[in-house]
């Protein structure tokens, strides 16, 4: 195994080998995938994994049909690859991908890229690069979503963006860093964005506090690294603090020579300072790492949409921050369109400092792969102010409308709609009403008037609070349930947070938040699509939560989610007359939205067809069928008031994970979903119908969505599990003689 | 001295140690709190996964742990955290954990506050947890009503 890594402390980049190489691994990996001599479809050779979301079209489909209805259920774990043997991580979200007989993953908070024998499971390179304090204080320190890949037939790269903002370059047979590309196979991230790098330092040993607390500094002339108090500086050089931070947790894209990169940010809740970096996507050469374009997501004064920012979006300016592309992305090779799904700008629950639209935020990009001029562009929230980022690479469907052949771009999204778009020009496929919505009662707040409320498909995801969403058994049952409701803000969607005081004009203390801020569709779940059928199989989960904002007393915010930053580091002092509350009334500095009301352990809302896996037919835009994430939860309660009354069970928590073969839609729960407890399961349904077709158990949740592909004549699942020091991919196939039909 | 006598001086000795311990058991009862071993380490072990899956990518180990748990905490019962917890965690979709999941959470979260494990699991169950009230040192204080 060979294992190169960046010296930490080093002046400049140094690249050192502190493994070993075995070379029989590494001689080659027997080259048996299922696409030898086949044209690529979708950017994705036929039975490999090349992207994130299989192909460039994020369909997480695979034509394979080895692995069917009959034998689903006899699928047997073929390896485990212990992701943790390189350090710990925070829940493993990573989709590997498999191209031309390797299987390549990321695992540990470096975000480490490693190749794996798919027969075996045995690891057969593996690489670090040492960041340094750009590491320590990365906003998103784990494993990441995966890896980007490019070959050309005789050379191939596996592409990672590390959690300290590097763009690294790897042979994929080798697992050595492409010397032609950036610096020694580097290209600092940080750098080509518009700002001067300096020295950073640190005055803690720790990581970055949500969102913007501890961060790091802009070192002082002189400053060394204290290797006692691990604070000071340490040689590491970045973007100036004091502008914001920047991040990354998906990989890039490559679309023909281009690698397309984004980025993410801090979380957006409990931000401390009220600017921050903006988003930006940029294009790489895949050969030299030379930046070819940059695209802002924040649009700075003169470009288009800078009007949307009627106080301003210049960088650096007060409100202005955030709008990171930190999902996926897809692309349509052929079109030359890349399709970038964007977030919310700085802050998630209240944007008096922003007064505006927004642009480019809760939006999906399409940019021109060789130029990154925007192509369109679709607002989804305007003005978001319920943490409603763009969650999930879209979905590139050919269907046919009305008669008429379309090219499609399907985007699922947090608040619980699909929104179908021409992807050659933006426009809805079926209507998209801009609708007048609830508005905002809180001081500085300008809610946009309308949101733009897709007529189809129907939503898939319970969307916000009215009378006829609550339970109504018996009378006595609905007059309890609507007491219960009434004491928040009810509404349609889309409902402003109330003020914790009560001291808005109406006097709620909550509004009700359905889809919350982890959807209807989040990275965890989202959706896969049927290139032959035009189908798409959505993963989300439908819940009722509340909301709420107050002031924190050690923000520059004038409002957040109740909480208190107050003597964290970078925090504002403590005003005059501040006393820290204990207990419930504090806690840990989380509160501000709470679960769903329930009343006897009964949830308020009926359960309805919502959440678990949803199929639609995109020739249409109806609903096909639709079947809970696992199994169904039985609902009892003691409570008097449901004395004599059969509850029905309530659909399946968390977000189904899901890809879809020749015949079936095959899901894990995901790390919330399921039971508790083992055995938990990998489920099959048939894809036509829903129906239920085998179930297969494994040693643990998943944690990412799986992916499928052929090697030497078998086909494997593989998905990632696990969370701090128990990682792993684990590997699932049919047993020998299982597969004796030798389909592919 | 007389058997009788001796029975009657010794027993309201008797008595006495039986009163007290009647007595000292319910105030111990009364009085459980999380540095008698309240959890398991397989508890906390699975509680270990959870959090590093469901509760890391928000919080650092320092907010709630020593002066920040101390100060937050102390005196309160678990059930109050254990509340706190599943009606309000994780800030992104509170709730959404399986009872038996948040508990395992508290549980890691009183190891994390270096409180001793013991033989018995924490159950999701806001009775019991109620009557144990939450100490971060072995200094008794006054519960916080």
């Amino acid at each position: 195994m060979r294992h190169l890594s960046w010296n930490r402390r080093a002046i400049g980049i140094a690249v050192c080998v502190i493994g070993t190489i075995a070379a029989g691994m590494l001689a080659r990996a027997r080259l048996s995938s299922a696409a030898e001599g086949q044209p690529l479809v979708r950017g994705n050779a036929p039975g490999e994994w090349r992207f994130w979301g299989a192909d460039a079209w994020s369909t997480r489909y695979s034509p394979l049909t080895q692995i069917d209805a009959s034998n689903f259920g006899s699928l047997q774990v073929a390896w485990q690859w212990n992701a943790s043997q390189f350090g710990e991580d925070e829940y493993y979200r990573t989709t590997p991908l498999y191209a031309n007989g390797r299987l390549f993953t990321v695992a540990s908070t470096h975000r480490d890229p490693a190749a794996i024998d798919p027969a075996t499971g045995k690891t057969l390179w593996h690489w670090r690069l040492e960041e340094g304090l750009r590491w320590q204080k990365a906003p998103r320190q784990f494993a990441g979503r995966g890896l980007a890949y490019w070959s050309d037939g005789p050379n191939e790269r596996v592409i990672v963006v590390t959690p300290g903002y590097h763009l690294a370059s790897i042979d994929a047979k080798t697992g050595v860093p492409d010397p032609k590309f950036g610096k020694n196979g580097v290209v600092d991230l940080m750098d080509g964005l518009g700002f001067t790098l300096v020295p950073w330092a640190v005055d803690d040993s720790g990581s970055l506090i949500i969102s913007d607390a501890a961060p790091p500094r802009k070192a002082r002339p002189g400053e060394k690294w204290d290797p006692v108090r691990k604070i000071g500086a340490d040689g590491t050089m970045g973007i100036d603090p004091s502008v914001g931070q920047i991040a990354n947790s998906s990989p890039a894209i490559v679309v023909g020579n281009v690698i397309v990169v984004g980025n993410s940010a801090i979380h957006g809740y409990f931000p401390i300072r009220k600017h921050n970096m903006p988003g930006a996507i940029r294009g790489f050469d895949v050969h030299t790492g030379r930046q070819l374009w940059k695209f802002n997501l924040i649009p700075q004064p003169g470009e288009f949409g800078a009007e949307t920012w009627t106080k301003g979006s210049k960088v650096g300016a007060e409100g202005v921050g955030k709008n990171d592309a930190w999902a996926p992305y897809s692309a349509d090779p052929e079109l030359g369109l890349v399709y970038i799904p964007v977030g919310m700008p700085l802050m998630d629950e209240y944007g008096g400092h922003r007064p505006g639209a927004n642009l480019f935020g809760t939006s999906l990009v399409a940019l021109d792969v060789k130029t990154g001029q925007r192509r369109w562009h679709y607002q989804f929230v305007h003005h978001d102010i319920w943490d409603y980022d763009t969650p999930m690479a879209p979905n590139l469907l050919d269907v046919t409308v009305d008669g008429r052949p379309r090219k499609i771009v399907a985007q699922t999204t947090k608040q619980g709609w699909v929104y179908a778009l021409d992807r050659l020009t933006g426009e809805p496929i079926w209507p998209i009403v801009e609708t007048p919505v609830l508005q905002s009662e809180v001081p500085g707040e300008q809610t946009w008037p309308t949101q733009p409320i897709p007529s189809k498909p129907a939503a898939y995801s319970q969307q916000g609070l009215v009378e006829s969403d609550l339970i109504d058994y018996t009378p006595a049952i609905k007059d309890s349930a609507l007491k219960l409701a009434k004491r928040c803000r009810m509404g349609p969607y889309f409902i402003p947070a109330s003020l914790a005081d009560g001291t808005g004009a109406s006097g709620y203390r909550c509004s009700w938040y359905a889809p919350g801020a982890s959807g209807g569709v989040n990275i965890d779940g989202g959706t896969a699509a049927d290139p032959e059928t035009g189908r798409i199989y959505v993963g989300s989960q439908s819940g009722l939560s509340t909301i709420q904002v107050q002031k924190d007393p050690c923000s520059e915010f004038r409002y957040s989610s109740p909480h208190d930053s107050c003597g964290l580091i970078g925090a504002l002092p403590a005003p005059a007359g501040y006393v820290a509350q204990s207990g419930s009334a504090r806690g840990n500095g989380f509160e501000g939205r709470a679960a769903g009301a329930s009343i006897g352990g009964v949830s308020i809302l009926k359960p309805k067809p919502l959440g678990g896996v949803t199929a639609y037919d995109m020739n249409s835009g109806d609903k096909i069928w639709w079947v809970p994430n696992g199994v169904s939860t039985p609902v009892a309660s003691n409570d008097p008031l449901f004395a004599g009354v059969t509850l029905p069970p309530q659909p399946g928590r968390g977000q189904a994970q899901i890809i879809t073969t020749k015949t079936l839609v095959i899901y894990g729960t995901g790390r919330s979903g399921g039971p508790p407890r083992p055995p938990f399961h990998l489920y099959a349904v048939d894809k036509a119908t829903g129906k239920d077709v085998g179930q297969v158990q494994i040693p643990a949740k998943t944690t990412a969505v799986p992916m499928t592909f052929m090697h030497q004549g078998r086909q494997y699942i593989v998905f990632a599990t696990g969370a701090g020091a128990n990682t792993s991919l684990v590997a699932l196939t049919l047993p020998r003689g299982g597969d004796s039909s030798a389909k592919q | 001295m007389k058997p009788q006598l001796l029975v009657r001086a010794v027993s309201p000795l008797i008595l006495s140690v039986v009163v007290c311990a009647t007595a000292c058991a319910q105030k111990a009862r009364k009085e459980r709190t999380t540095l008698t071993g309240v959890y398991s380490e397989q508890q906390a072990a699975r509680g270990q996964d959870v959090y590093a899956g469901m509760c890391k990518s928000c919080h650092t180990a320092a907010t709630h742990t020593g002066a920040a748990f101390e100060k937050s905490w102390d005196g309160h019962s678990l059930s109050e955290l254990f509340g706190f917890i599943s009606t309000r965690m994780p800030k992104n979709e509170p709730g959404s954990l399986a009872p038996e999941e948040y508990v395992d959470v508290l549980a890691y979260l009183l190891k994390l506050n270096q409180m001793p494990a013991g033989a018995a699991e924490l159950p999701p169950d806001t009775v019991v947890l109620g009557a144990i009230r939450i100490e971060t040192h072995a200094a008794a204080k006054p519960p916080i009503r």
